[in-house]
C-alpha cells in the first residue's frame, strides 16, 4: 500500500472512530426555563418540570439575569445532562430523552454559590400524563 | 478526527521507533539474543503506563461537582505543559537520540548488564506512555468514553502497523514531515485543552475572573450541536468565550507554533526516511520526543 493511501485509511479511521458517536441535536417537545436573579436569591422557573417516560424534549433555557448561569444534571444518578453556560440575555437549547421508567432528578446551576442561592429545580419523569 | 487518535498515533509511533532503533542496532551488531530483554522491558513500560493511566482515571472518578472540575481543569493544564514540552523543547533534544540509544546499548552490552540494557527501552517508552496517559486523560474530559476509547485504539493500532511496516521495510516514511504535521496538530489540540482547562477552573471557582464574554455565536454554531461538540473537543470552541480565554488561546498558539517553527532544527539531515533494516543506519531517530 502506498503511503498516501495508507494516510487516507488512517484519516478515515480517525474520522469514523472519532466522529461516529457524536449525538445529533434534533428537536423534541420544547420546555422553556427561565434563569435569573431576584431580591431573595437566584432561580429557575418553573421549579418543577414533569415529562413522560421516554419523551424526547428540548429544554430552552433563557437567562434573563445579569450574570452567567449554568444548566446541568450530570452527577452520578442524575439525568445525564452535561453543563452548559448561558450568558446574560442568552438562550441555550439542550436535548434530552427521559428514561423509560419513573424517576426524579435535580437540575441546577453549579457555578459557585448559585445552587445555594436557589438555582436548583426538579425534573420528574411520571408514567401518566394526568399526574403532570 | 478525535484528539485521542492523534495522541496515540503520535506517541505510539515514537515508542515504536525507539524499539525499532534498538532492535535494528542489536540485529546489525549480532546481538539478537537480547531481543527478548528489549521486548519484555518495552511491554513492562507499557504495563506501568497503563497502570498509571488507570490510577489517574480512578482518582478522578472519586471527585464530583466543582472538585471534579478543579481536578480535571488542573489535569488539562498539566497536559498542556507536558505536551508543549514534548513537542517544542524535545524537538531540540531529539537530534542525537539514535546515537544516544546506540551508545547506551553498546555500553550495557559491554559490561554484560541485562538490567542496564532493559532499562534503556523501559525508560524511553515509559516516558512516552506517561505522556500519553496524562494527555489522554485530559482529552477524554471533553469527549464521550466511546469516542475516546475508539479513537485511542485506532491510533494505537495505526502506530503498531506503521512501526511494523517501517521496521520490516514495507513503508518508506518521511519522519520529518510526519512529526512536523502531528506536532502542529498536537499544539492546536493543546490550545483547545488550555481553553477547556481554564474554563473548568473558572467554573470551579479556582480562576475567579476571565472577563466578559467576547461574543455570542450560539445562534450560528451552538456548542452542543454536532459540529459544535466536535470543534469544542478538538479546538476548544466556545460560542460565547470569555475574553480571557480568547487571549490565552491566541497567545498560546502564537508562542507554541513560533517556538515549534523557529526553534533549532532537530537534525542537519534534510529528510529522514527509513530504508530496509536491519542495518542500524536504516532507522533514523524520531524527531519528536
Amino acid at each position: 500500500m502506498k503511503l498516501p493511501a495508507l494516510a487516507c485509511c488512517l484519516l478515515a479511521a480517525g474520522l469514523i472512530f472519532g466522529g461516529c458517536s457524536l449525538t445529533t441535536v434534533s428537536g423534541g417537545e420544547e420546555i422553556t426555563i427561565i434563569a435569573g436573579e431576584r431580591s431573595d436569591g437566584m432561580f429557575f422557573d418553573p421549579a418543577e418540570i414533569t415529562v413522560l417516560p421516554g419523551a424526547r424534549v428540548t429544554f430552552v433555557i433563557k437567562n434573563e439575569g445579569s450574570q452567567d448561569h449554568e444548566f446541568e444534571s450530570n452527577q452520578e444518578g442524575e439525568a445525564g445532562i452535561g453543563e452548559i453556560i448561558i450568558p446574560p440575555g442568552g438562550t441555550r437549547r439542550v436535548n434530552w430523552t427521559a428514561p423509560s421508567e419513573a424517576a426524579t432528578f435535580p437540575f441546577y446551576c453549579d457555578l459557585p454559590g448559585h445552587r445555594a442561592a436557589g438555582m436548583e429545580a426538579t425534573l420528574r419523569v411520571v408514567p401518566d400524563r394526568e399526574e403532570r | 478526527m478525535s484528539s485521542s487518535f492523534i495522541i496515540t498515533l503520535r506517541e505510539g509511533l515514537e515508542a515504536g521507533l525507539i524499539v525499532a532503533i534498538i532492535l535494528a542496532y542489536l540485529k546489525a551488531s549480532g546481538q539478537r539474543p537480547h531481543f527478548r530483554t528489549v521486548l519484555i522491558s518495552a511491554l513492562a513500560a507499557v504495563a506501568v503506563s497503563l497502570t498509571v493511566g488507570a490510577a489517574i482515571f480512578a482518582v478522578a472518578g472519586e471527585f464530583e461537582g466543582r472538585t471534579a472540575e478543579a481536578f480535571e481543569g488542573s489535569a488539562m493544564l498539566i497536559a498542556v505543559g507536558v505536551l508543549s514540552w514534548m513537542v517544542v523543547w524535545m524537538k531540540r533534544q531529539s537530534a542525537g537520540i539514535k546515537k544516544t540509544l546506540e551508545t547506551d546499548i553498546a555500553q550495557a552490552i559491554g559490561v554484560g548488564s541485562a538490567f542496564a540494557l532493559a532499562m534503556i527501552p523501559f525508560t524511553a517508552i515509559l516516558r512516552e506512555g506517561l505522556e500519553t496517559a496524562v494527555f489522554l486523560f485530559a482529552a477524554t474530559r471533553t469527549a464521550t468514553p466511546l469516542e475516546s476509547t475508539m479513537g485511542a485504539s485506532a491510533g494505537i493500532l495505526a502506530a503498531v502497523a506503521l512501526t511494523w511496516g517501517i521496521y520490516t521495510g514495507g513503508y518508506r516514511v518521511n519522519l520529518r514531515v510526519f512529526f512536523n504535521v502531528t506536532g502542529v496538530l498536537l499544539i492546536i489540540l493543546a490550545a483547545g485543552l488550555l481553553v477547556n482547562g481554564l474554563k473548568d477552573l473558572h467554573e470551579a471557582g479556582v480562576v475567579s475572573n476571565l472577563g466578559p464574554h467576547a461574543w455570542d455565536t450560539y445562534g450560528t454554531l451552538a456548542d452542543n450541536s454536532q459540529i459544535g461538540k466536535f470543534l469544542s473537543t478538538i479546538l476548544g470552541y466556545d460560542s460565547s468565550p470569555y475574553i480571557g480565554l480568547v487571549i490565552a488561546h491566541i497567545a498560546y498558539l502564537v508562542l507554541a507554533l513560533g517556538f515549534f517553527a523557529f526553534g533549532r532544527a532537530p537534525s542537519p539531515r534534510p529528510a529522514a526516511t527509513i530504508a530496509r533494516p536491519p542495518v542500524a543506519e536504516a532507522v533514523p531517530e524520531p524527531e519528536g520526543s
